[in-house]
């Protein structure tokens, strides 16, 4: 998808505290809520307002009526994206005429809050997910514009006490870290620690607040890369006891 | 013959099956699979189902549609079980022989659809139907994703079914068939496949790309989105070109 960078129509960005998103979970019944404050941007009231829904590839969109006359559809239903883990929202604010569609205010990257969640801010670095397709593989990491998803083969069953489990915790989640990290720096060469919409600089602000691990290094230091990204392994093992959860496993501490 | 769907295990005994025929020594086809009761259960309401040639992707996902639309079986598009059970039912069709006499399945993605992730497109039953139900008031708007051989989708239809809010777009599916079906050859037009040149498919979807920044795609038209294009798609605007056709709107 597109960089969202030059913006040569003006387009209005929509301020994360103007949007709330909460989710409604029943099992795969998942609707949304959202209160939009739109009222300080100076949009048209004739302007289109639409949320949209999405997840990597997978897509759903919501008229809202217009910027004067918010009309909240009756179908919020997320049902379309099975479990609603890890679906993100964006608000757009488009001219309805004269040119039809044009862009005046955006949010995107949304992340909504589950109704039971008291963290509204709360940003998760990973997002589990089931995949009943896996075959044999037991996780798998991707990666889009906005987020690293975790797969977990739902067909072994209960996927999230999976990913919870203690085994699996210290074998895969060092792993997990450790590509995360590579493909940011070798593969993605973002080194910025700033941007906390972009997922990219997140991971790195989390590798840096551990114990012991030095900035990110600059572009030009790639030989410098991979010890720093050992070192921010080695410091997330040692802050979540990696090797007393496996080694209580291995050595019969509780039931194997 | 009814309608059924594979369950866990029927799903599992259909990848060992494939995974037979992706190798040396591949197995019979599994005809009693399709209504083993251990393997398999019965969709409700009972739907009768023909073992008939469905001929191209288009005419496939019109005869699903229809036939799920006559039964009433709604929230069919993520039941994993009931496409996997159809392609295994069209699997002659689906995957035929090779000039080596031999079969290539490919990817489980084709036979198993996984309703979560945007491989669900190369699903070779699930995918087209998906497609014509969300172009369902005017099908043929989607023409250059629905045309072609069951078992060759091929990269334009790769191109665009890996994002679902563009081959969801009414605006932008009516567009692409515009500038690139061929409705006499009835396939792509020449070149528009192409990895690389002026115009080409994938041309197309960088200037989405750029469109998006800027515009709500979804509130465009198929004539909003054939007037911004550049130059370089003019080789494929159909006769009359571009600007007589635009030229009054």
């Amino acid at each position: 998808m597109p960089i969202r960078t030059i913006n040569y129509t003006n387009r209005k960005r929509i301020l994360r505290e103007h949007v709330s998103i909460t989710l409604n979970e029943r099992g795969e019944n998942t609707t949304f809520d959202a209160i939009l404050h739109l009222s300080g941007y100076k949009l048209p009231p004739e302007a289109r307002v639409f949320v949209e829904a999405y997840r990597q590839t997978q897509y759903k969109r919501f008229d809202f009526g217009t910027v004067g006359l918010v009309h909240v559809p009756a179908d919020r239903s997320l049902s379309d994206f099975g479990s609603a883990e890890g679906v993100l929202f964006r608000v757009k604010v488009v001219t309805s005429n004269d040119p039809r569609g044009m862009l005046l205010a955006e949010a995107d990257q949304i992340r909504p809050r589950k109704s039971k969640d008291e963290d509204e801010n709360r940003m998760p670095l990973l997002t589990v997910m089931p995949n009943a397709n896996m075959g044999d593989e037991i996780w798998r990491l991707e990666f889009d514009e906005q987020q690293t998803r975790l797969f977990v083969n739902s067909a072994l069953g209960d996927w999230r006490g999976i990913a919870r489990d203690r085994v699996f915790i210290s074998l895969v989640y060092p792993s997990v870290f450790r590509y995360v990290l590579w493909r940011i720096l070798h593969q993605e060469r973002h080194f910025d620690t700033d941007d906390m919409d972009d997922w990219r600089s997140r991971w790195l602000r989390f590798a840096v607040s551990l114990p012991g691990v030095n900035n990110v290094p600059a572009e030009e230091d790639e030989d410098q890369f991979d010890d720093w990204i050992e070192n921010a392994v080695y410091a997330f093992c040692r802050r979540h006891n990696i090797r007393a959860l496996y080694e209580n496993y291995w050595t019969g501490g509780w039931n194997r | 013959m009814n309608l059924r769907r594979l369950n866990e295990q029927g799903i599992f005994q259909f990848s060992r099956f494939l995974d037979s025929v992706a190798g040396n020594d591949p197995w019979r086809y599994p005809e009693e699979l399709l209504t083993d009761p251990k393997m398999t259960e019965k969709t409700v309401p009972a739907v009768e189902i023909e073992r008939r040639i469905l001929g191209n992707r288009f005419v496939a996902a019109q005869y699903l549609f229809n036939l799920f639309k006559k039964a009433g079986m709604g929230n069919v598009e993520r039941d994993r079980g009931l496409w996997a059970w159809l392609s295994l039912f069209y699997f002659n069709e689906l995957c035929p022989e090779d000039r080596d006499g031999r079969r290539r399945p490919g990817e489980i993605a084709r036979w198993v659809p996984d309703p979560l992730s945007w491989r669900y497109y190369r699903h070779l039953l699930a995918g087209p139907y998906r497609i014509y139900a969300a172009h369902q008031d005017k099908p043929e708007r989607a023409m250059l994703v629905l045309q072609g051989p069951l078992h060759k989708p091929g990269d334009i239809v790769e191109q665009f079914a890996a994002r679902q809010e563009v081959i969801t777009n009414r605006g932008i599916m009516e567009a692409a068939s515009i500038l690139y079906y061929d409705r006499d050859g009835g396939g792509p037009k020449r070149g528009a496949a192409s990895k690389d040149g002026k115009g080409t498919v994938r041309r197309f979807m960088d200037i989405l790309n750029q469109f998006d920044v800027t515009w709500d795609l979804y509130s465009l038209e198929a004539p909003d989105v054939l007037r911004m294009l550049p130059e370089e798609f003019s080789r494929f605007f159909p006769v009359p070109a571009r600007d007589e056709l635009f030229s009054k709107t």
